[in-house]
């Protein structure tokens, strides 16, 4: 008996072949522009829903946007902060030229000291007096150049900052350092924060808006379902029931990418100053939009498709499944 | 050919057995009615040969398949060498006639121009060519009955079950679409026509099987049938007027069409 089975089996899978070869003898396969048509009716004939699904998932998009941009500028204001010169050390008044020189090497063995910029005692006291707006002959001969020679220290991994210092500290003939601790603290704590805090918003988001999504495209499946069995029934493959609603969530998605894209460039032209000036009590600057603008604009379009296309799969997925009686059960 | 044997069927959903120890066997070719009160389980005697219904016990094989083990991604296939009239048409609200009929040739990918010429036809023989635009909510229940036959007929389907297909239909038009069934017939397909109208199914000489609370209570062969009821001139019935006239004008098309079915259906036999 289940030897009879099988041969069976093996019997209907080579008709099943043939007859797929007849189908194509008769007309071909997937009339790809007619579905394609169908989907783009679809979208128009439930208006409201696609509406509500563009709203939902422009927000979402934007909400999303706007963190990234956020990670980005903060990522670029630490490397800005790095890149500044944050520690000066000052040597020991009075030491040789070669004690000068080894402090210079010393510093250079530290790890995380990218940048050593050797300052003489003329220069610092020069560009002191620049800086006070003051002529350097209005002084001359009054006040006698307080300032020893120093290095201007850059370092990386601003996580380490405090050990780094340390080291710097221990160096023979450094006699004082000047750092500004509080700043590399504040901007430190401010990145892990704001960066964790948008990529839990990037993720939430993701999965809430293909949740809406899937949830309004579901609201229309009542009358849907009654068309998908009807389609079943007269031997659509899953396929061709499917193809028309990709479109629709293909098209939902581009377009709430493109909505959410143009929302972003206003903004950012209209109201960027305010993180600009913020940024620029740190020393740093906004990134320029034109910089990352290519990149937004494929990561708009490309989640919107994903999260819209996904979203309305999902709604669909069971009803494609299901037969007769236990497809007239599902809401 | 389908065949049943020693099938059950039970609905999952409230547990009611449709269908209780049948077995049955209907040949390539062959007429057949289908008869028996409301809730008899006519209708889910058709629900199981589309693969739509899971039976629970013996072995049901349409054509090449076996829908005990049939897979998900094979019962499209099943679906399309069956001609099938609901008893609830099936139609989609939002499509017009046109487009409900044209659908079930664009799900096998035939060309917009074939279809064209296909829909054409079939309206004709079912007497809506100027229903073409409308859309099935503006339509009388007879006329979408015919918009269900006039799909189920177009695909050139080697079997066509229609379930209760002239229930909506004054005598005349029953009788007309009985003839055109016969004629399909006649041309190599088999034909399955659940009804309860047992004065339609005594105006023709065909098998009946009746049903009765799920189980076959008779099984008549089609001449036993014929001596076992009064004949009503079924020969005037089928020289009707609008009929004939349709089909001198496009009959050439069908055959020739319906036949080249026929080979690529017992090249799979
Ligand atoms: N979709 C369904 N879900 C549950 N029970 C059903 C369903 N369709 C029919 N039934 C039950 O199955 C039995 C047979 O029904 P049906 O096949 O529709 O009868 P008929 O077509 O002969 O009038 C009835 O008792 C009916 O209540
Ligand atoms: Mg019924």
């Amino acid at each position: 008996m289940p030897k009879k089975e099988k041969a069976v089996k093996q019997k209907d899978t080579k008709e099943v072949k043939k007859q797929k070869k007849a189908n194509k003898k008769r007309g071909g396969g997937l009339n790809t522009s007619y579905l394609t048509k169908m989907g783009a009716h679809n979208l128009v004939a439930n208006r409201s829903m696609s509406f509500s699904s563009i709203s939902v998932l422009s927000a979402c998009l934007l909400l999303i946007g706007m963190s990234l941009i956020i990670i980005m500028n903060i990522q670029n204001l630490v490397q800005d902060v790095e890149k500044q010169n944050v520690i000066i050390a000052f040597v020991e008044d009075g030491a040789d030229d070669a004690s000068v020189a080894k402090v210079g090497a010393d510093l250079r063995a530290i790890p995380d000291v990218i940048g050593v910029e050797f300052v003489s005692k003329e220069a610092g006291y020069e560009e002191q007096l620049r800086d006070f707006g003051v002529e350097r002959d209005l002084f001359d001969g009054v006040i006698e150049n307080p300032l020893p020679d120093s290095y201007r220290i850059s370092v990386s991994n601003l996580e380490n900052f405090k050990s780094t210092l340390e080291q710097i500290k221990a160096i023979e003939n450094v006699s004082a350092v000047r750092e500004s601790q509080d700043v590399v603290n504040q901007i430190t704590t401010m990145q892990k924060s704001i960066t964790g805090i948008c990529v839990i918003l990037v993720a939430v988001l993701g999965i809430v808006s293909m949740f809406i999504v899937s949830n309004t495209i579901k609201i229309t499946m009542v009358s849907r379902k009654i068309d998908i069995q009807v389609m079943k029934s007269v031997g659509a493959t899953s396929l061709f029931i499917c193809w028309p609603f990709m479109i629709e969530g293909l098209i939902i998605g581009l377009i709430s990418g493109l909505i959410s894209l143009i929302i972003t460039i206003a903004v950012v032209y209209f109201e960027g100053g305010a993180m600009t000036s913020l940024l620029e009590m740190f020393g740093s600057k906004a990134i320029a939009l034109t910089e990352y603008l290519p990149v937004l604009a494929v990561a708009y379009i490309v989640s919107g498709v994903v999260i819209s296309s996904v979203g309305s799969l999902v709604s669909i997925r069971k009803y494609l499944k299901r037969e007769g009686s236990e497809a007239s059960e599902l809401v | 050919m389908i065949e049943f044997k020693n099938v059950k069927m039970r609905y999952k959903t409230n547990g009611a057995v449709a269908l209780d120890d049948v077995s049955v066997r209907i040949d390539d070719g062959e007429f057949v009615f289908i008869v028996g009160a409301s809730g008899a389980g006519k209708s889910s005697f058709l629900n199981v040969i589309m693969g739509q219904e899971k039976v629970d016990a013996g072995i049901v094989r349409v054509g090449p398949y076996t829908l005990n083990t049939i897979k998900r991604r094979q019962l499209p296939y099943l679906r399309r060498m069956l001609g099938i009239v609901f008893q609830d048409f099936r139609l989609i609200p939002k499509m017009t006639v046109y487009d409900n009929i044209a659908f079930a040739l664009r799900v096998i990918g035939m060309g917009e121009k074939k279809i064209t010429k296909r829909v054409r036809y079939v309206l004709k023989l079912v007497d809506l060519s100027n229903k073409a635009n409308s859309f099935p909510h503006q339509l009388s229940q007879g006329e979408r009955q015919r918009v269900a036959i006039a799909r189920a007929l177009i695909n050139n389907p080697g079997v066509i079950i229609a379930d209760e297909p002239t229930g909506n239909l004054d005598p005349v038009l029953s009788g007309e679409i009985m003839s055109l069934f016969d004629k399909i017939n006649a041309l190599g397909a088999t034909v399955v026509v659940v009804t309860h109208d047992l004065e339609l199914v005594h105006q023709f000489d065909h098998r009946i099987v009746t049903i009765e609370n799920g189980k076959i209570l008779s099984d008549i062969p089609a001449r036993n049938a014929g001596e076992l009821v009064f004949k009503s001139e079924p020969e005037t019935v089928q020289e009707d007027v609008s009929l004939a006239s349709v089909q001198e004008e496009d009959v050439e098309v069908s055959e020739e069409e319906i036949i080249s079915t026929e080979e690529e259906e017992t090249e799979n036999a």
